[in-house]
């Protein structure tokens, strides 16, 4: 298969996964916040497809619901790391000096340390939410992208085709927004791409140890942490948000892994000499 | 050892004090923003109302009235004494009873890496040597696979089916030997998943080396090549790995611990940050950073010896 097939298949099932997080208030078959104690903990049956869980809210409809919150806390994540990253790391690379010293140094402070340790830490201290819980990851996450965006930066800075842009009159917000990052976009958008999946199953887990998305909001990583208790009784409380976490953390990775092939040429033509 | 490999871990370790300074730092500034939360969540738990007279009693016997900067500095200055406070919850002194968890943190990590590299190094060789075979495939497969499982869903995947449908295991056990065998699978599964992937193409690219070539011409049995020459230089990967993900581990062990009830330094922090507890969270961030830089400047070193052609103070840098 070649890559670019492998690309857009990619995608595709991507794109599906992000309209039904979109679409997700009408596709789901019961008001995922509805509940009804009478009919609590069923297993699953014709009517509710995942059974119910402990308040009797139809888990389907709490999967479907719960994409939203989980996607597009992930996807919004990604996008304030990698901007936020990328805009420091463009300038560190363009201007260099003591700005350059300050945040690398900065960055550097995040990147020798666990992320994950100081994203709980800071999640737990600031208290619960989704915001809480992107803040604190993307404060562990954005030096990756700055390191990176900075090299590139670097490696285009001298071409002649930005001191071409630069004699023609071009400021350094214009020159860095017009003519450096669309061409060190590339390994930043691979990187950005293969991170969702990660993203997504750290914030899961954030919202596991309730540091996340607080009740009543469906979303994956709290419904399991709520299905954590009933495993002897209702397990498909668990299996239902955590199959739904788990294809979709799939997907991205695939997604990710072959924008990363594909782009990179070193690679195709190790492929490709691999082949013959 | 020589002198410059002294000098070297001497500028490494003194790079670990602005590390630790700008962490804690950082932990210390977010405990501003919810420092009214311990002392309110404190008295919410004991179940009694109290007046704000009393809030603000305790919120002075814990030092929260004080400016921001006098706190970081008194905390900075009982820490180099020895002292790293005391919990708000239990009133306990926090360094003895972080240390009292250090062991099973410690056994839980160390029983996943090994678990680790028995599973991931054969099937990385394995991969490698039979590359763009179906058993290459399936093996990058089952890695991929297993590297979209958030740690959380494998631990109560491994809980439903081997103590719930099969019993092998019980759900819960406190100190029995069973109990160690769910939470190192657990974390062994993500990192294997990793390790894999990445000791195959370190095998990979060893094998497309001359000596390599050279070697097979000359007779050398295949066998023989695979074992003495490229595994040990593939070993140089394969330790800076582990060091790396020592650090995630540390952390990844928070929530794996919590869910199997493991009573570790992981299950301690994710406690105390439910209780606001900040001297006993604190305590955990400085122990991961110590932890993580120790851990790394030991796997480099190892990497020297495991292959002189790597320089100390080099390591990839732009």
């Amino acid at each position: 298969m070649s890559t670019k097939l492998r690309v857009w298949l990619c995608a595709a099932l991507a794109l599906v996964v992000v309209l039904l997080a979109l679409l997700s208030p009408w596709l789901t078959p019961y008001d995922p916040n509805a509940q009804d104690m009478a009919a609590a903990l069923q297993p699953p049956s014709a009517d509710h497809w995942l059974g119910t869980d402990s308040h009797g809210r139809d888990v389907l409809s709490r999967v479907i619901a719960g994409a939203r919150t989980s996607v597009f806390s992930a996807l919004i994540l990604v996008a304030v790391s990698a901007v936020s990253g990328s805009v420091i790391g463009i300038a560190c690379g363009w201007f260099g000096g003591w700005l350059d010293t300050l945040l690398l140094r900065l960055g550097d402070l995040f990147l020798a340390f666990p992320g994950m340790v100081l994203a709980l830490a800071v999640a737990g201290l600031l208290g619960g939410g989704m915001g809480n819980a992107i803040l604190a990851i993307a404060l562990v996450s954005w030096p990756k992208y700055a390191r990176l965006a900075r090299s590139q930066t670097l490696t285009v800075r001298g071409a002649p085709y930005l001191t071409a842009a630069r004699m023609a009159g071009n400021g350094p917000v214009r020159l860095m927004a017009r003519h450096i990052l669309p061409n060190i976009a590339g390994p930043l958008l691979v990187t950005a791409s293969l991170d969702i999946g990660t993203m997504l199953m750290e914030l899961a887990g954030l919202s596991f140890l309730n540091l996340g998305a607080q009740p009543p909001t469906a979303e994956w990583g709290s419904m399991m942490s709520k299905g954590r208790s009933l495993i002897q009784t209702a397990p498909w409380t668990i299996l239902g948000p955590g199959v739904a976490i788990f294809l979709t953390v799939l997907i991205f990775n695939l997604l990710g892994d072959s924008l990363r092939d594909h782009l990179d040429p070193r690679r195709r033509a190790r492929k490709k000499e691999q082949t013959t | 050892m020589n002198r410059s490999a002294g000098s070297y871990i001497v500028r490494r370790l003194l790079q670990l004090i602005p590390l630790l300074l700008g962490v804690t730092l950082l932990t210390f500034a977010m405990l501003r923003f919810a420092a009214g939360d311990a002392v309110e969540l404190l008295y919410e738990n004991l179940g009694t109302s109290v007046s704000q007279a009393v809030l603000d009693a305790k919120r002075a016997e814990l030092g929260l009235d004080q400016p921001f900067f006098v706190q970081y500095g008194r905390w900075l200055w009982d820490l180099l004494h020895g002292d790293l406070g005391t919990s708000y919850v239990s009133g306990v002194p926090v360094l003895p009873t972080l240390l009292s968890k250090v062991p099973a943190t410690l056994l839980l990590t160390g029983a996943s890496l090994g678990l680790t590299i028995l599973i991931s190094v054969p099937l990385g060789i394995i991969s490698a040597v039979f590359h763009g075979r179906w058993i290459d495939y399936l093996i990058r497969a089952v890695s991929f696979v297993g590297n979209s499982l958030p740690n959380f869903f494998a631990a109560l995947l491994l809980l439903l089916i081997f103590a719930v449908k099969l019993r092998w295991l019980p759900v819960i056990d406190l100190g029995g030997g069973g109990s160690l065998v769910l939470p190192s699978v657990t974390l062994a599964l993500a990192m294997s998943s990793r390790y894999t992937r990445q000791i195959r193409a370190a095998v990979l690219e060893e094998l497309e080396q001359d000596y390599v070539t050279g070697a097979l011409a000359r007779g050398v049995g295949r066998k023989t090549v695979l074992l003495s020459n490229v595994l040990r230089a593939a070993m140089g990967t394969i330790v800076t790995l582990l060091a790396m993900s020592a650090g995630s581990l540390l952390g990844g062990t928070a929530i794996v611990e919590s869910i199997f009830l493991w009573d570790g330094v992981g299950k301690l922090t994710v406690d105390s940050i439910a209780m606001r507890d900040a001297p006993v969270v604190l305590a955990y961030v400085l122990w991961t950073a110590i932890l993580y830089v120790v851990l790394n400047l030991a796997a480099d070193l190892l990497c020297r010896r495991l292959d002189p052609r790597v320089r100390l103070g080099e390591e990839g840098r732009p």
